[in-house]
Order: C-alpha cells, then structure tokens, then sequence
C-alpha cells in the first residue's frame, strides 16, 4: 500500500535532502521512524508472522505518528521496502509565546514563528513555566514538511 | 426470639435478591458479630425450615465460638459440641453446605479444646465416629463427614483461623497424626469397600452399579475421607517449625499445583505399609475407579488415592518382601485396568487413558525393576505390564491423530514416553551399547546381591524387549507426526512461533530418540525411506512450478514432513551440546561400526542426505522464483539439525570413545589419526552459510539460527580453528560485514560478536591478528567514513547518516560483547581510541534519543565485558572517566527535559536509557572486583580508584528521573535495587562525605528493597546493610566515630529487620542473611537493640512476656560484644543456631493464625 501512495519523493530546497528513504521492511528498526499511510512514524513495536508455518515472513508494525501521536499499523512482507522519513531535530530558544504560537530564535540569531504550542499536557507545562520566567529550549521535529515542538527544557544555567 | 428469627429468615431471603444484597450482608454480618449470640443461633436453627438460614445461623455459631471460646465454661462448650451434632443426626434431610458447616464447628471445637481434653476424651471422638458408621445409612455418611472435617481442621493447609498460635495448630496435628489418623482411614476404607461391595453384588450391569455407588451419600464422603488422608502430609515425628515462615509452605504449596504430581513424594510412616500393599486396598481402588469411569469427578478423586498409594516408596515399604506384595498386586490392578481399558472401543474417555499412563508412570518411578523382574509369583506379570503400557502408548497415539488439540491424550502420551524413556536409561543404553570396554569396567556380578539392582542378563533382557517396543513405538511416532502435519500444512492462518518444535516437543523427542536408539537400524532405516521419498516430491514441484502453485498446501505437507524427519533424525543422531559437547551416542556409533564393512553405511547416508536437502534449498537466490517456494521453516530447521549435529560428529575424536567406526572416523574425523576428511567440511559449512545469508536476508529466525550455529562452533576448539582454517571464511566474514545494514537490526551485533569472538580466540596467532585487524577495520571504516564526512554537521540528521551511526555503534556493541578474558587488553587498545568520539557523538546527537541510546548500549556492553583486571590502573582511569564524562553529557542534554508522548520509548523496553545507565553503573562497580579470587578475598578491592565516585555521580543524575511508578517496573526496580544494595555493600566509607540529600535518598531506597517481594533483592538489600552497620561499628571501634545520619538509619534498619524477623511472613531462604544483618545491627547499635527489645516484650500480653523475655536472653548471650572486621559464618555460627531457636520459639508464640 506504501508504494502506491509514495511513488515520489518531495526534494525540499533546504538540505537537499529528500523527505524520505526507501529501506527494506526487515531492515528498520524498534524506535526508528517509517512512513504509514502517509504519516511519518516512530515505530514503537515490530513483530513477525508468517502465513502459514512455512511461509515467508511478514513484518507487523506500530507505530505512532509523530505529530498526533496516533497510532497506526502495519504489515508487509519482510522483503519489501517501506519508506522512511527524514527526521530533523533542531533546538531553539524560547523568546514568546503569542496567540498559540511559539515564538523561538536559533543559535544564530534567526527567528522562526510558526510552530504552534503543542497540545494537551506538554503545551500546558510549556505554557506555565515559561509564564514562570524560566528560560527555555524547545526542541522542534520537523519531517515530510510539518513541524511540531516535540520536547522542551530549561535552558542551562551559564 | 421470633421476632430475630424473622428477621433474620428474612435477611438471609434477601440476601439471594441482587437489589437487597448489600443491606442485607450488612444485617447478617452485624448480627455474627453481636456477643453471645450462641442462644439466638441455637433458636434460629430448632425452628427455621430455611436452609440459607440454617447455614447463615451455622457460620454465626462458628465465628461466635471461634471468638468467645475462652468465655465459655467447659461444660457449655461440650454441651454446644453435642447439640450440633444431634442437630445433624437428627436433621438428615439439611442440606449438605449446612451440615459441613456445623460438622467444620464441630471440628473447630474438637481441635480448640484438644490441649486441654484428657486422652480419654479424645479417643472419645474417634469412638463416636465409629458409633454413628456402624449404625449405617445417613448415620454412617454422618459419621463419615464428621471425620473429614475433623482431618481438614487438624491438617497444615486447611485449618480455619482461630486466633491461636502456629506452635498450637502444630501440636495438635502431630499428636493427631500419630494417634488417630490410621483409626479414621482404616474405617474410611471399610466403610467404602462396603459399599462398593454392596454395589457390584446388587448388579452385574457396572452401569447399574456406578449409579447406585453415584447416588450412595456413605459412599461419597467415605471416598473423599479416604482421599484427604491419602493426601495428608505426614510429619512422621519430624520437627518443622519452619513451617511458622507461612511464605514458604504457601510457595511450596502453589509449587506443587503447578509441577507435575509425582513431585509430591508420599512419606507414608512404614508402618502403614501393610495397609498400602495390601491386595484388598489396590484392588477395591482399582475395582471402583474402573466402575467409575464414566463419572469424572468421582473417578478423579479415585485416581488421586491412586497416585497417593502408586507413590509409596521404598521407604515407606522397607522390606523386599513387602515390596514384591505391593508391586504384584499394583501391577495386576494396572494391567486390569489397561485390558479394560483396551478392550472398549470408544476414544472418549481419553482422561481415563491419562489416568492409567499417570499411575503406571508413578508406579515404576519409584518401584526399582530389579524388583519388578524377579517376583517368584509372577515371573512374566513385569513384561506383560510393559506389553501393556506399549498398547497404552500406541493408543494415545492413535488418539492424538483423531484429536490433535485434545489436551488428555498428548498429556497422556507424554506420560507414557516418559515411562519408556526412564526404561530405556534404566537399562543403560548409553553405558553398554557401544563402549563394550565400560561393561566389563564395572563389576556385573556382585550386583546381583543388591536386591534393587538388575544383573548383567536381567538388563540384556530387558533390554531385547524394550528394542522391539522401541521400534514399534518410534514408527507410530513418526506416522502420527506424518498424519498431524496434513492439519498445519492446511491451516494458512497467521502463524507466529514463540516456540520452536524442538522446543516444545523437546521432551518428547527426547524421549523418541532414547526408544528409537534401542533399535537404532530399523529406526534410521524408516527415517531415511521418508525423506527419501519426501525429499523426491520436493523436488518433482521445484522442476514442475506450474503445478506448485496449484498444489500450494501439498508443498506445505511435504515441507512440514521434512521439517518433522530432519528433527527426529536430529535427536536420534545426535544429543544436544549445550554446555559439554555431546559424543556420538554408543547405539548410534555401534551401529556405524557393525556397517563399516557393509556397502551403505546407515548413519553416514542419512547425515548426507540431509546435507544434500540443504544443498538442494540453498541454491537460489533472494529474488528467483524458486525462493518463493522455499520454507524459511525448513531451512531454518536445517541449520538447527547441523548445529546439533555438527559439535558431535565434525572432527570427532578418536580417543574419546572406545572404538570409533572408520566409516564416521574417515568421513568426519581430523586428518590425524584417522586420515578424516572433516576438515573439508568447513568449506561446505560456510558455503552454505553465506548462500542462506543472501537468501534469507529478511527472515530473522532463519539468521539468528545461522549465527547460533556459528556460535556453537566457536565454543568447541577443533571446530573454530575449523572454521578460521577454511578458505572461504574470510570472503564469508568480508561478505557479512560490508552487508550488514540490510539485514535485520537484532542479528547485528551477534553477528560482529560471534565473527570477533571466533578470531580473538583463536590459537594461531597470525590467523587471530589477521581476522581482528581485518574486522576492527572494517568496524572502524565504517564509523569513520560517516564521522569524517566533511559534510558531516550539515546532514548529520540524514535519515541515511543516522542509520549509519547505529549501524557503526551496534557493530562496536557486537566487538564489545567479543570481549573476554583473553582479548581484553586487545580489544581495549581499539576501543580506547574512541571513547571520546563517543562522549561528542552524543553531544552531536543532542536531539535524537535513539542515537543516544545505542551509545549508552555499547558503553554497557563495553565495561560489562571487558576484563578490566588485564587493564593498567591508568587504563582503567580513562574508562571511569569517560563514563563520567558520557553521563555528564546525557544530564545536560536530558536533565529536566519535558517529552511529548509520541517521543516515548518501545513499550517493551521501557526507560531503555535509565536501564542502561544503571546497568553501565553497575558493571563500572563490578569491574572494581574483576579478578579478585572470590574465595581468597572476601570483600577485597583492588588498588583504589575512584569508582564509586563515579557510580555516585551517575546516581546523583538518575535518581531524580527514577520515580516509584518505574520501580513497579520489576526489570529497573531490580536493577537499581542491586546497585545502591552494592554500592553500599561494597563502599560504605564512600557515603559518609555525600551530600544529605543524596545520602537519604540512599537509604530509603535500600530500605525500600529490604521489605521488597522479590527475595534476591531483599537478600541484596540485607547484605548491603549487614556491611553498613559493620562499618559503623568498625569505625567507632577504632576512632569512637559515629555518623549521626548513618546511626539514625541504622536504628530504622533495626526496627524493620526484627519486624520482619518476628512478624512477617518471611521466605526462609533469607534466614541466614537476615541473620548476618541482625548480628551486625545489634553490634553495632546494641543500645538501640536493648530499647527495641525491651519494648517488644512489655507490648505483648503478660502471659507469654516471661517466655519472651528468656528467649531473648537466650539470643543475646549469642552475640559477642565486638565483631571482627569482616564477617564471616564461621564467626557467628553460634548465633545463627540460637537465632534459628529463637525464632522457633517466638513467630511461634508471636504469629497467630
């Protein structure tokens, strides 16, 4: 089914890198990333059947889309590929927060406005402490063109 | 009165309504707990025709009696004891709940009073018994049930709670056991044999029979008295206070559930064994269970008594007289019961053929067949017996291939396999067959005087019998594997193996090998014809592909056959290596030897027709069509059978065995002496190996069985020097490494291990240099070529970069795991140079978790398997450091990180990095001790370093991530658990400069793992504070120091130990540790010990205080007033005896039940 929905791959300007890889299902990995029904995912569990005792292996995976965190499934031949995302972490620092957007500078001064705050507990605690004044670093995952802020800390103190 | 009577008639109606339940439990329970309730009770139960009532007023008077008892005089008590029982004597139409619950209070009294009733008051008990039997009828039943309550109460497992202590309820039953229980069975029998006499003489017709013995209430509760003291556990005189330590005795009672019921051995007194043996106990058993045999309850509870009575022991039995009695009369029961058996045609009674196999099993584990073969009575009752159990056996079989999944017969089936194969091994098939030398070693003749051992001929006659048996077994063994393979080959479900067949049926295959080895040429004859024809249907789909693909499930069938005869030819060719290399069985081997001369040697063809199978299936590649109809099953199979097969005969050594068939010697043994072409074989090994690499790069079980096939020649030395001589390795090993990231991430590592190990441990220097420098390259190259990138801080986060750095970082975790005694300071010298780029790979990868991970899991590998003691105290130093440095690196990237939930770990490996962090802390502690001689240097450490200053620092990051919702994790809580027990243990001067905070958090989770469930962390916990309080006392020993904090927990560890010690439920292996703590405790903080003490004894009831007080007098002259600087047994031995007293003497006194 993956084949059919990624039979092209977006090169995006930046990096010259392309949004994804192809790689044999047998060959990924437990907290690696793969792509599922169009979704960039983690792969929290990967198990395997056969059809029949002695069948050729099928790959089952679950796997957690990594920006709603819904989970999704799937299963492949062992010997098929699947495509992998490019997953790109960048930590940024924390200068606002306004109207659900994050307001965050790099290292190097650029600015970048338009990643949301994440939802639900993460947003919240997010939220809070930096009302409390601390001084934060978010982390930004950014894959197959989305962003989200996927982990925050307190900056270290120098 | 009436108005309670009503009221309550009416609580106990409502009680049976859902909507009213609640209010009305609440009315019932208030009303057994009102004080001197027993008139309202005795009203209740005269006047109601309610039988909830009657039962609820019952449990009333029970509870109240239980309660009260010491508030009642005597005579009120006996006069309450009567009324009940003519309550029932009277009431013979109450139904049957109500009256166990007034014959359970009956019992409760009888055993309550027991202390304080004369011997002639309790013989009373038995005489009434017997009165109210002999009147017959309901009487008779009554009496019956009266005698099973009374054992129930009187038993270890099923006394009611009656606020007494454990020494009390022992008491009584030893002195019950001794005095009464035979009187009671002795009537139960006769009272059962009666009526089962009455039954058969009324009837001819067994159907006939079975309902009137079904519908006899005497009958019934005289089957179920006799089974409860069949399944007493007898005492036999012998002091088991252990039995206050309720843990265990409830551990070994769930043990016993779940182990297979001949773990139970039954320690009748001998003087029970006349009963035992006698023809009229094993015939009325036996008689009765077969006119039972269509009731299951009822036949079940007979074949218990059965197993009760098929276990006595030579023990028990004493004399060989005896035993003939008891053998003779068991085996006719059983082969009577087998005949019957036999003779009916239906297969539905499958559990009745379980019952047969599980007696005959139970009976000949425990009668010796020397024994057996010599009754002057019967002198072929032995053979036709085992004729018998072979009919059984063939029968399970052809049950099994009616009903696969029945659970009954291949329960039974594995029963009778394991009768044939204890047989087999009783006649020392693997110590006569081939080794004729060993025979004669041993001294036949004078044997024969020992009543228990058979003679030379009485084994050679067994053994000629049971190789016919053998055969005919193994055959139908091996057709039923044929017939059930048409099921799974049909069945195209999903199919996940947890389990190899070869593990699972292990124990059965096992079993087919032994037996089939007695008559190993037949049976190697019929396996070689079926996979001949097997292997020729094969091949006829391959060269035919159109019709495969119609005949799709008759490919499965014959691939599920070949699969089934490669596994037991496996088992009969070979035994498993693991841990001593196995040689080639004597059976197998003499039947080599008497080919040698012949044109076809049986055991070299069928070895070469299985190699020639795997040729065949090897020989496409991924991506031809003929891989599609290859089973990974089969192959995978294939690789097992050579791994098993492969350390007994491929260079087989001359001098191991007697004689050696030249056959074998020169197909597979070493170039010298035998002139053997073994050498040769390596070629085709890896040949085959690298071949099946390309073809199954995507079938983890068939991979991971390649490597473990390596593995187990690394393990044998001729067949590693083997492996690295043969020319095609190195292309092998080139081909692998260069491949590695296509095949599946979990055979990574043990793929680079297995590779590294085989060459660092090689004896030829020049060929162990030349295959490590060339794997460490390749390791190397391939974390370089990625590092050293220019572009390398551009793409870093690259998809394909990534995958190369684990890929690079799981090969040094599979380098590391090669690591050993040997190659230490080798590998050391390679892994040093990156340790550092390891500590900046993780900075670099200071937002991808997974990368951090696989670096924190090579660093555990690494300081898990070096061999830190081959090391230079600076070399050690760069270790520690930079294990310092790794986990200063996580905290500033981690320290205080808030994930989102889609950024969790594998659910099955949670907290993989906190794990792996207290695992790298744990071996950096352990590597402190390596090559310290454990016997030599107790406690001792090497040269001082600053290990624990590491372990303390890393503890400092990771307490605060590790929360009491992680600790439910039983994986991390024992991993941390272990390292504060150890870091105490072993540095206990290094807690005294930490941080308050630090050093509280210390010891909260010690104490944590002091009251822990699991047993060995409670040991480790005891352990680590037994050095605490050592040091402690050690310290104010030479300097008068004390720790305020440390003094302060001490006194904590104190009070929790002797709690535990006195009060809880206490798993019995610890005694001797917790006994070491105590010691150190109390020596170290006596005062505080005196306090606890004192405080105890004043806390409990004056009655016992004075027999408190003078066991803890006793305790204390025990313990010396200093110890020595470390403890050992030796010091204290007298205290641990003292303590075992003691505590007899108080969780007697102080436990209730």
């Amino acid at each position: 089914m993956s084949d059919d929905e990624h039979n092209h791959n977006f090169e995006t300007a930046s990096s010259g890198a392309s949004l994804t890889f192809p790689m044999q299902c047998s060959a990924l990995r437990k907290n690696g990333h793969v792509v599922i029904k169009g979704r960039p995912c983690k792969i929290v569990d990967m198990s395997t059947s056969k059809t029949g005792k002695h069948g050729h292996a099928k790959v089952h995976l679950v796997a957690i889309d990594i920006f709603t965190g819904r989970k999704l499934e799937d299963l492949s031949p062992s010997t098929h590929n699947m495509d992998v995302p490019n997953v790109k972490r960048e930590e940024f620092s924390l200068i606002n927060i306004d109207d659900g957007f994050l307001s965050l500078m790099t290292a190097d001064g650029s600015t970048k406005d338009d990643v949301k705050v994440p939802e639900g507990d993460l947003g919240e605690k997010l939220e809070a402490d930096f009302e409390e004044g601390k001084e934060l670093l978010v982390t930004i995952l950014n894959a197959m063109g989305e962003e989200a802020a996927i982990s925050y800390k307190e900056a270290p103190k120098s | 009165m009436d108005d309670t009577l009503r009221q309550f008639e009416e609580a106990c109606a409502d009680f049976q309504v859902p909507a009213k339940r609640a209010a009305a439990e609440q009315i019932l329970t208030r009303f057994r707990q009102t004080p001197g309730v027993l008139g309202a009770c005795q009203h209740i139960l005269d006047h109601t025709t309610s039988p909830i009532a009657q039962f609820q007023a019952s449990i009333a008077i029970k509870e109240n009696i239980i309660r009260e008892y010491s508030t009642h005089d005597l005579d009120n008590i006996v006069g309450l004891k009567n009324y009940l029982l003519n309550f029932c004597l009277h009431h013979t139409s109450i139904p049957k709940y109500v009256r166990d619950q007034l014959l359970v209070t009956v019992a409760i009294i009888i055993k309550r009073s027991y202390a304080d009733s004369t011997i002639s008051e309790k013989d009373n008990i038995s005489d009434y018994v017997r009165k109210l039997v002999e009147m017959g009828g309901s009487g008779s039943t009554l009496g019956m049930a009266l005698a099973g309550a009374i054992v129930d109460e009187f038993s270890s497992t099923k006394s009611s709670s009656m606020g007494l202590s454990l020494e009390y309820h022992y008491n009584c039953k030893m002195d019950f056991e001794r005095k009464y229980l035979r009187n009671l069975f002795e009537l139960a029998f006769a009272g059962m044999s009666h009526e089962a006499a009455a039954a058969t003489a009324s009837s001819s017709d067994k159907a006939i029979a079975a309902s009137s013995l079904e519908q006899s209430d005497s009958f019934k509760e005289s089957l179920s008295l006799v089974d409860k003291i069949l399944q007493w556990d007898f005492l036999n005189g012998n002091a088991r206070w252990q039995e206050t330590f309720s843990q265990t005795a409830v551990k070994a009672s769930a043990e016993m559930e779940s182990e297979r019921l001949d773990l139970k051995p039954t320690n009748f007194p001998s003087s029970w064994s006349d009963m035992l043996g006698s023809e009229a106990l094993i015939r009325t058993l036996f008689g009765v269970k077969e006119i039972l045999q269509d009731n299951p309850s009822l036949h079940h509870r007979l074949l218990q008594c059965l197993l009760q009575v098929v276990g006595v022991t030579m023990d028990c039995l004493l004399t060989t007289a005896q035993a003939n009695i008891f053998s003779a009369n068991m085996m006719q029961g059983i082969l009577d019961s087998v005949n019957k058996l036999l003779s009916s045609p239906s297969v539905s009674d499958d559990y009745v053929l379980l019952s047969v196999a599980q007696v005959m099993r139970c009976f000949l584990d425990n009668m010796p067949y020397a024994i057996l073969l010599r009754l002057d009575t019967a002198p072929n009752l032995f053979f036709e017996f085992l004729e018998g159990g072979r009919k059984i056996t063939l029968r399970c079989l052809h049950a099994l291939v009616s009903d696969p999944d029945d659970t009954w017969s291949s329960a039974a089936l594995d029963e009778c396999l394991e009768i044939w194969c204890k047989l087999a091994e009783g006649v020392g098939e693997d110590k006569t067959a081939g080794g004729s030398n060993l025979i004669h070693g041993l001294d036949w003749n004078n044997r024969t005087a020992d009543p228990f051992q058979m003679s030379k001929d009485e084994v050679e006659i067994l053994r000629g019998f049971l190789g016919n048996i053998g055969y005919t077994i193994v055959e139908a063994y091996i057709n039923t594997r044929m017939e059930l393979a048409k099921q799974s080959a049909e069945d195209e479900g999903d199919f996940e193996d947890e389990y190899k067949d070869w593990e699972t049926y292990g124990d059965q295959l096992l079993c087919i090998a032994t037996l089939g080895r007695l008559a190993a040429q037949q049976v190697i004859q019929r396996l070689q014809h079926c996979l001949d024809d097997r292997i020729a249907r094969l091949k006829t789909y391959f060269s035919s592909p159109h019709e495969v693909n119609e005949a799709g499930s008759i490919l499965a069938l014959v691939q599920e056959h070949i699969h089934w005869l490669v596994l037991i030819s496996a088992f009969v060719l070979a035994d498993d290596s693991t841990g001593e290399k196995a040689l080639i069985p004597p059976s197998i081997m003499a039947l080599s030897i008497s080919q040698d001369s012949e044109p076809t040697s049986q055991v070299l063809a069928l070895s070469q027709t299985i190699f020639g199978l795997l040729d065949f299936v090897s020989q496409w590649s991924s991506n031809d069509i003929e891989a599609s109809y290859c089973s990974p099953q089969v192959s995978e199979t294939l690789f097992w059978f050579l791994e098993r097969w492969v350390q007994s005969y491929i260079l087989l050594d001359e001098s191991d065995y007697g004689q050696v068939s030249s056959r074998l010697a020169k197909a597979f043994g070493k170039r010298l002496p035998s002139e053997g072409q073994g050498a040769e074989f390596f070629e085709y090994l890896i040949s085959k190996l690298q071949a099946n690499f390309v073809l199954w790069n995507a079938e983890v079980d068939v991979l991971q069985q390649m490597v473990r096939l390596l593995e187990a020649c690394h393990l044998s030395i001729d067949l590693r020097e083997g492996v690295l001589q043969c020319s095609n390795f190195p292309a092998f090993v080139k081909f692998v490494t260069d491949q590695l990231q296509y095949f599946p991430e979990t055979i990574h590592s043990d793929v680079i291990q297995v590779l590294a190990s085989l060459s660092t441990d090689s004896m030829d220097p020049s060929a162990r240099s030349e295959y490590f420098g060339f794997i460490t390259a390749t390791v190397e190259n391939r974390l370089s070529s990625v590092l050293h990138n220019p572009q390398f801080n551009a793409i870093y986060q690259e998809g394909q970069v990534m995958e190369s750095v684990l890929n690079a970082l799981d090969m040094f975790d599979g380098l590391a795991q090669a690591c050993n005694d040997t190659n230490s300071s080798t590998l050391y010298e390679f892994f040093a140079r990156f340790l550092p780029t390891f500590v900046q790979v993780m900075a670099v990868y200071s937002t991808a978790p997974e990368v951090q991970l696989a670096v924190l899991i090579f660093y555990r590998t690494f300081v898990k398997y070096l061999n830190f003691a081959t090391l230079s105290s600076e070399q050690k130093q760069f270790v520690y450091q930079n294990a310092h440095a790794l986990i200063q690196e996580y905290n500033k990237i981690n320290s205080g990180r808030k994930r989102f939930f889609a950024q969790e770990e594998v659910a099955e490996q949670p907290y993989a990095d906190v794990s792996t962090i207290l695992e790298i802390l744990s071996n950096v502690m352990a590597s402190e001790f390596d090559g310290v001689d454990s016997f030599n240097n107790v406690g001792g450490r090497i040269g001082s370093s600053n290990v624990a200053g590491v372990v303390l620092y890393g503890l400092d990051v990771i307490i605060p991530i590790i929360d009491l919702e992680m600790l439910k994790i039983p994986q991390l809580c024992t991993q941390y658990i272990r390292l504060i027990s150890n870091l105490v243990e072993f540095f206990p001067d290094s807690l005294i400069q930490i941080p308050p905070e630090l050093f509280a958090k210390i010891m909260e989770s010690l104490a944590f793992g002091l009251s822990h469930d699991i047993a060995d962390l409670a040991r480790s916990a005891l352990q680590a504070v037994t050095q605490l309080a050592l040091f402690a006392h050690n310290e104010h020993l030479k300097s008068g120091t004390e720790f305020q904090s440390l003094t302060e927990s001490l006194h904590k560890f104190l009070e929790s130990t002797l709690d535990m010690l006195l009060f809880k439920d206490f798993d019995y292996s610890l005694l001797s540790t917790a006994g070491e703590t105590m010691i150190a405790l109390v020596c170290a903080q006596r005062a505080y010990y005196n306090h606890c003490a004192h405080h105890l004894i004043s806390s409990q009831p004056p009655s016992i205080q004075p027999r408190l007080g003078s066991a803890f007098h006793t305790l204390d002259v025990t313990i010396p007033s200093h110890l020595p600087e470390t403890l050992s047994y030796r010091d204290t031995a007298e205290f641990h005896k003292a303590l075992g007293q003691f505590l007899m003497t108080t969780r007697g006194i102080l436990r209730i039940k």
